[in-house]
């Protein structure tokens, strides 16, 4: 069932089995897993958006970034039913086992389970995410066309990512919990404090209010909050009115070590082999085996291990944007005469487009769509791990939204280690590519100009992972091995927030088989 | 130094072992002694040494210690001795040594025994043919 919460009275009070907080892919999972299995449980699925995108829901999520350049928090992620699956591009991949392992060069890595653990809800993810047939080993992909790189035994290897077509939750999954009579789905209803017993031991309630609309209670036996790695750590530290800190944050560390995946060009890669291809790992969503996938170039986990640094993979990006080649030249030339200003060096640019003429008809077909463009030389786009870092955080910053919550300010931080990642695996790509013949790499300055700045060209991939982290310390975590919250008894977190490690995979997928998981955990404490 | 200029020159040192048998050396240069006949050996086996050269010139600019052909072709002679080959003994055998510089190479690359030039990761011994070809193009 569907409801718009400003329908109901002011003061209404809902009761419910379940609360689940959040309608993106991890709480929408939750709900649906109880819709299908264990039609006895009231679930209420709380949804701070509608149906569609709203200006002032989405001006909910407006905040301040105080650290790294980051993108604008109301434009990283959508406030309405589907959540950020009605803007991801689809990726998918399960996580590595490394990821899970607690490697010494690594402080505060390990998962408090292995990838067995996660193996069986993966291949429903998959299902969920409507992918392909759940193979990533790279050779099922590859063929004639898109061969993989001979690198034998070296520190590299090839493997894929999925496409989803992508899944927007909302949209696909919607009308099956709109079917399901165990499960409300409230709209248009903010959740803006957890109410806990004086101890703070123990949710027994949930406000929400609706913008110029009724203000209501939620009352469940047990709370699931997934309303991603910003939002949740933000409602649990503005819900300080028993605990100061906020909720389950009696060791302060509910916020900390955000992590995203920094994506950035790390180098340049001349491919001097002429037999040999970089296609595999150069071009986007390829369709194969009816599905789609990318090829990656992998940091084998003997190489993190030997080297002590993050996991780390690479694509290869063939478009003609560097300065140095004919084509380049060319547009050049043609956006000055669109402008009427004058490149920065005409000549040399004039040089380039006559001398370089091949080059030119190459890109201009390319760029008609009328050829691939067998680009010799490409970008070298790394996606890297993050370290935990408890300084890289989510904050409470002092304005305050229509609703009267605080905003929240965002310290996305990095670490020499995190710079050492890139450049270690730029180094390694360099060497991998002279000793088998394939080529040379250049590597970019900012690699070795310090330990400590970046680039403007870093982004993130709206990845928000390890604020409400994974793991059996409630020192070190502020979830529990079964995503509840430490210290408070009916209190559970899903979604990427719980990630204790970042990986290098995207998170959808493991956010789903997560959310998965919790809801077979939960489907037995609730019956029990 | 441009992209375009590494790949011409890179192109030209990993198919050294594959370029026409009609670039053909001079020699007899290889049954004799050691000194500017090796380098010009050496530096013949570059298919397109004014690209290696503008290379080279940028090495020796980061390097200026190594302008000296003298040092450069014993660093070189010194690689390939580690793969047991002397490079002055055989005589009149061009592919052979435009193969083991190849073989070097790559192994400069397994061994870690690279330089960064202008950001390019170059091998050592390739990095001292470029300056080679530098030095005898009076760079």
């Amino acid at each position: 069932m569907l409801r718009d919460a400003r329908e109901l009275e002011d003061g209404a009070r809902v009761e419910c089995d379940l609360c689940v907080v959040g309608g993106g892919a991890a709480g929408i999972t939750v709900a649906r897993a109880f819709a299908g299995s264990s039609p006895s449980a009231r679930v209420c699925l709380v949804e701070a958006g509608g149906l569609e995108y709203e200006e002032a829901t989405q001006a909910l999520y407006r905040g301040r970034n105080v650290g790294l350049p980051y993108f604008a928090l109301d434009v990283s992620r959508l406030r309405y039913f589907g959540g950020s699956t009605n803007h991801w591009a689809g990726r998918c991949r399960p996580l590595d086992p490394i990821d899970y392992r607690a490697r010494p060069w690594v402080p505060l890595s390990g998962w408090p389970f292995g990838p067995e653990e996660l193996e069986p809800y993966y291949r429903q993810a998959h299902e969920i995410c409507q992918l392909g047939p759940y193979r990533y080993d790279a050779a099922f992909w590859a063929d004639e066309g898109l061969p993989l790189l001979p690198l034998g035994d070296g520190p590299f290897e090839s493997g894929v990512w999925h496409f989803s077509p992508p899944t927007l939750f909302g949209e696909v999954y919607g009308p099956e919990l709109k079917r399901a009579a165990n499960v409300h789905v409230l709209l248009h209803a903010n959740a803006i404090e957890i109410e806990t017993d004086e101890g703070g031991a123990g949710v027994t309630g949930l406000s929400l209010a609706c913008l110029d609309g009724p203000r209501l209670t939620v009352r469940a036996r047990a709370y699931v909050l997934a309303c991603g790695g910003l939002e949740t750590p933000r409602l649990m530290l503005a819900s300080n009115r028993v605990v100061p800190a906020g909720v389950g944050n009696r060791h302060d560390l509910v916020g900390r070590c955000f992590m995203e995946h920094p994506h950035v060009v790390t180098g340049a890669v001349a491919l001097t082999n002429p037999d040999a291809s970089l296609a595999f790992y150069a071009r986007d969503r390829v369709p194969g085996h009816g599905a789609e996938f990318r090829g990656r170039l992998h940091l084998a986990e003997s190489a993190q291990e030997a080297e002590r640094v993050g996991n780390l993979e690479y694509v290869f990006l063939p478009e003609p944007s560097t300065e140095d080649t004919g084509y380049a030249a060319l547009r050049c030339l043609l956006r000055g005469a669109r402008t009427l200003t004058a490149p920065d060096d005409l000549l040399g640019d004039l040089a380039l487009a006559v001398a370089d003429i091949d080059d030119v008809v190459a890109g201009l077909l390319w760029r008609l769509g009328l050829r691939d463009y067998t680009a010799s030389s490409f970008g070298l786009y790394a996606y890297a791990e993050q370290r935990p870092n408890p300084d890289s955080r989510v904050l409470l910053g002092t304005e305050r939204d229509a609703l009267g919550m605080p905003r929240i300010r965002l310290d996305w931080r990095l670490t020499p280690e995190d710079k050492r990642t890139l450049l270690v695996g730029a180094q390694l790509v360099a060497r991998e590519f002279g000793r088998t013949g394939l080529g040379r790499v250049q590597i970019r300055e900012w690699l070795t100009a310090d330990e400590t700045s970046w680039p403007n060209d870093l982004f993130g991939g709206h990845h928000h992972m390890g604020t409400t982290r994974m793991d059996g310390d409630p020192r070190r975590g502020v979830v529990d091995a079964e995503c509840r919250v430490h210290g408070v008894d009916n209190l559970y977190v899903a979604g990427s927030s719980v990630f204790p490690t970042s990986g290098v995979a995207n998170p959808t997928l493991t956010i789903v088989a997560l959310a998965l998981r919790l809801a077979d955990h939960l489907q037995g404490s609730l019956s029990s | 130094m441009n992209r375009r200029f590494v790949l011409a020159t890179a192109l030209g040192a990993l198919l050294w072992p594959i370029v026409a048998p009609g670039r053909a050396l001079a020699l007899g240069a290889l049954d004799r002694p050691p000194g500017s006949d090796l380098a010009r050996a050496l530096v013949a086996t570059l298919r397109r040494p004014d690209s290696a050269a503008a290379v080279g010139r940028a090495y020796l600019a980061r390097f200026p210690a190594e302008a000296l052909s003298v040092r450069l072709v014993e660093g070189i002679r010194e690689g390939l001795a580690r793969d047991g080959f002397d490079p002055v003994v055989p005589a009149g055998r061009p592919a052979e040594l435009r193969s083991r510089l190849g073989e070097r190479v790559r192994r400069d690359f397994a061994e870690g025994r690279v330089v960064a030039v202008d950001g390019w990761m170059l091998a050592a011994t390739e990095a001292r043919l470029f300056a080679l070809a530098a030095l005898r193009r009076g760079g």
